[in-house]
């Protein structure tokens, strides 16, 4: 694939892989974008390459789970960043306040029950119903058997569907 | 809670996170090349070096030579007392010949008298 392509390719890829890196990376915003900005730069200067094997998704998305993985066994103290709930920045939503607020309270509240999964729960989770990929593709990008995959599928919305369905504190 | 609104919940996530998404651009350039600390460190560490060497050869030359050196009275008599002691070998070429020496050119030595 040439390079102005692949370019194209992983600029409109772009929201889905920070998605993506947030799942790996405990909902932490900025470990996300620091694994992100490692996942280009590791196909920036061709340790990543893109061989057409898989699709262009799942063998990006596969780059950024192993750059998140390498992350954490570098830095112990990724693992305790990975519990502690989102943090917002503060210029980066749109929108009218009252909805934005509305909707965030919602998102935010998936996302700390997401924070509360074990990672593989979480990050099949992400893919199927964040990405929209089917199990056996979730699995092929975690480098996971599917009946793995599938098993982590279910515990995980077990899990979360408990999560969220617990009452809010005040 | 149910499938739809698990699915629901996570759409809002979705546009949530994208909207908080960091520019694609910025991040999509190659790396700056750091210069490594040792490419400055190790050249001036050399140079401290060598200039350290170089300032305890020049010390310890000098106490050596101030070591060595013989007091300033033998040095002015150490000349005259080697001329007086050792004869000149090529002084004969600066001696005069005189008139006595000289052989006489009216004489054959190859003839009797």
């Amino acid at each position: 694939m040439q390079p102005e392509h692949l370019a194209r390719e992983l600029a409109e890829l772009h929201a889905a892989s920070f998605g993506w890196a947030l799942a790996c990376c405990g909902r932490d915003r900025s470990a996300a974008a620091d694994v992100l900005q490692d996942a280009y730069w590791k196909v920036l200067d061709g340790k990543a390459r893109f061989d057409g094997r898989a699709a262009l998704k799942t063998w990006f998305f596969s780059v950024i789970r192993f750059t998140a993985s390498e992350r954490r066994r570098s830095v112990l103290k990724w693992f305790r960043r990975s519990d502690e709930p989102e943090r917002e920045t503060p210029a980066s939503s749109s929108g009218k306040p009252d909805r934005v607020a509305e909707r965030g309270e919602s998102a935010a509240r998936l996302s700390r029950a997401l924070a509360k999964l074990a990672p593989r729960q979480r990050e099949v989770l992400h893919l199927v119903f964040y990405e929209g990929l089917t199990v056996d593709e979730a699995a092929s990008i975690m480098a996971v058997s599917v009946g793995s995959a599938r098993q982590h599928y279910d515990r995980g919305k077990t899990r979360l569907k408990e999560l969220l369905d617990e009452p809010t504190g005040p | 809670m149910s499938q739809p609104d698990l699915e629901k919940a996570f759409a809002e996530l979705r546009r949530d996170d994208a909207s908080k998404a960091p520019p694609f651009a910025p991040m999509w350039r190659p790396r700056q090349k750091r210069v490594s600390l040792l490419w400055i460190a190790a050249p001036a560490a050399s140079f401290v070096a060598v200039a350290a060497a170089f300032a305890i050869w020049i010390g310890t030359n000098a106490a050596r030579k101030s070591d060595a050196a013989p007091p300033a009275a033998a040095v002015a008599s150490g000349p005259s007392v080697r001329v007086a002691m050792e004869p000149d070998p090529l002084g004969f070429l600066l001696e005069q010949p005189s008139i006595a020496s000289l052989p006489d050119f009216d004489v054959d030595p190859t003839r009797r008298p």
